[in-house]
């Protein structure tokens, strides 16, 4: 078989965050896909992202827990220097969700919006996988 | 713990002024730090029992390569990677084997070539979570830069006068890989790197090597005339942490630094130098609070008021810190120590801290989602 040819590398835009993985989006009560944190039935560690092991006491009773509220903006940075598979400017930010977890993350905002304890959500976007024929997701904070 | 240690030394000190040795070889590099602790330390090369090298990036076997080219080969050899604190890893085996009495002499290493990479930001693991999603080391401490500035009211202009005295300090180093003074204006107009940090806020990217000679106390006086003892040592591993935190508090340092001044029985207002880790300018000012140097959210009017600048109550970064001497990361710790060693013996010149009798050295770092820090090592020395 030969060798395919590597895809030349993409410049991901200012918002594009990493691929989620399957375990880590989920719908909530209310039908909708939500980021999927974890949450230990043995201890109540919650966690983002999710793992099949609790990592504080390695239980295994885990659960995965909904991220669906407005979290808020904790603190955040517009990055100007980067690897180069990145376009700069970028805005990075941990926010603050209700269900106990911190999640960092690209920022999808005007430069004027941005100001600590910004109240914000998560805005999940599809993303193609031919080659597995599948969907996954990438996530960004966009003000609430 | 260090009730049943030998009391262990410093008796010899070398260091490569740092800067950029692009293509050079790291062993040639490093090789005249060996060459000038071994002369300061008066032992032979036939003495030393064990090497223990820091570095992260510079390639296999550091110690070895660096070993071959100085008479060393065939001892054993403790290579440790700890990100920036990796020399100050490899410094606190080997007081621990000093102390513990498996060797006598020992070497310790700390070297780096930051050039080999190219510039730009520190390449981090791709595998973390934070990294996949534009994570760089300078846009962690913006974070924390800009969280410090929204709870107490820092602002700009007072993360800039960290590097102004960093680059003070500096141009009396001849060591330092930037020795020219800069100002408030000249650091806020540089380039940005990540709000609000920029470029002169940001340490250089540079390569650098530097030694240590170690052994007991008892006999280091037949080898130096102004040996310098190691107080304490302690080394510390960031805890991950799921939830919310406070990111103004440096978790990892202010754990370490308790931990030490417990064990030694000395405490911050004891110290009369300090190197600590301040990769980027709002470092140095999470750093004063986390040592103890000052209450919660005083370490702008630390710095103002003068403490912190030569000729003050607790000199830190003398040096010129890693902002101005350079931060190439496993070198970095080692270096660290041979500034606070000789601060000590009284040998700095322009930039000796007056009557200097007992001094810190702190390191951190490495970027890793949930902790602070993955690493952090504070000693304490006395002359």
């Amino acid at each position: 078989m030969a060798a395919s040819q590597p895809t030349p590398a993409q410049k991901l835009a200012p918002h594009e965050g990493r691929v989620l993985s399957a375990q880590e989006v989920m719908r909530g009560a209310d039908g909708v896909l939500h980021l999927a944190a974890m949450k230990c039935a043995d201890c109540d560690t919650r966690v983002f992202p999710p793992s099949d092991t609790c990592p504080t006491c390695l239980g295994t009773t885990v659960a995965p827990l909904p991220v669906q509220g407005a979290g808020t903006l904790y603190s955040y940075t517009t990055v100007h220097i980067a690897p180069p598979q990145w376009q700069t400017p970028y805005v990075l930010g941990y926010v603050d969700f209700p269900e106990g977890v911190r999640v960092f993350g690209k920022v999808k905002a005007q430069p004027a919006q941005l100001k600590t304890d910004l109240p914000v959500t998560v805005e999940l976007t599809e993303v193609a996988v031919p080659e597995q024929g599948t969907t996954a997701y990438r996530y960004c904070f966009v003000p609430a | 713990m260090t009730a049943n240690l030998r009391s262990v030394s410093v008796i010899g000190t070398g260091m490569i002024k740092f800067g950029k040795y692009r293509g050079m070889p790291v062993a040639h590099m490093a090789r005249p730090a060996v060459i000038e602790a071994f002369k300061e330390a008066g032992v032979k090369q036939s003495q030393i029992q064990a090497i223990y090298s820091g570095a992260a990036i510079s390639g296999w076997m550091a110690g070895q390569r660096i070993a071959r080219e100085t008479g060393l080969s065939g001892l054993p050899v403790i290579n440790c990677e700890n990100a920036c604190s990796s020399s100050a890893t490899a410094f606190r085996e080997a007081w621990l084997a000093v102390a513990t009495g498996i060797y006598d002499f020992v070497l310790v290493l700390g070297v780096e070539q930051l050039t080999r990479l190219g510039g730009g930001t520190l390449p981090l693991d791709a595998e973390d979570i934070e990294v996949s999603n534009g994570m760089v080391m300078p846009g962690l401490y913006a974070m924390r830069a800009q969280r410090y500035m929204h709870d107490y009211g820092a602002t700009e202009s007072d993360l800039a006068s960290v590097a102004v005295k960093a680059r003070r300090h500096g141009a009396l180093n001849p060591d330092a890989q930037i020795r020219t003074e800069t100002t408030v204006d000249e650091v806020l107009g540089s380039r940005r790197i990540a709000d609000p940090l920029t470029l002169l806020q940001c340490c250089p990217t540079g390569d650098g090597a530097a030694a240590l000679v170690i052994c007991a106390s008892d006999v280091a006086p037949r080898y130096n005339a102004a040996p310098v003892r190691v107080l304490g040592s302690h080394l510390a591993s960031g805890r991950y942490m799921t939830g919310f935190r406070d990111m103004t508090i440096p978790e990892i340092t202010v754990r370490c630094s308790k931990e030490l001044y417990e064990e030694i029985g000395l405490g911050p207002e004891d110290l009369d130098v300090v190197e600590c880790h301040d990769a980027f300018s709002i470092a140095e000012l999470l750093y004063y609070e986390a040592l103890g140097l000052c209450g919660r959210g005083e370490a702008v009017k630390l710095l103002h008021d003068g403490a912190t600048s030569l000729g003050g109550r607790v000199p830190v970064n003398p040096s010129g810190g890693l902002l101005s001497k350079g931060h190439p990361v496993g070198a970095s710790g080692a270096a660290q120590m041979v500034e606070v060693v000789r601060q000590l013996q009284g040998r700095c010149g322009p930039r000796q801290v007056v009557d200097a009798k007992v001094g810190l050295t702190h390191v951190t770092g490495g970027g890793t989602y949930g902790f602070d820090h993955g690493a952090c090592a504070i000693h304490v020395f006395a002359r």
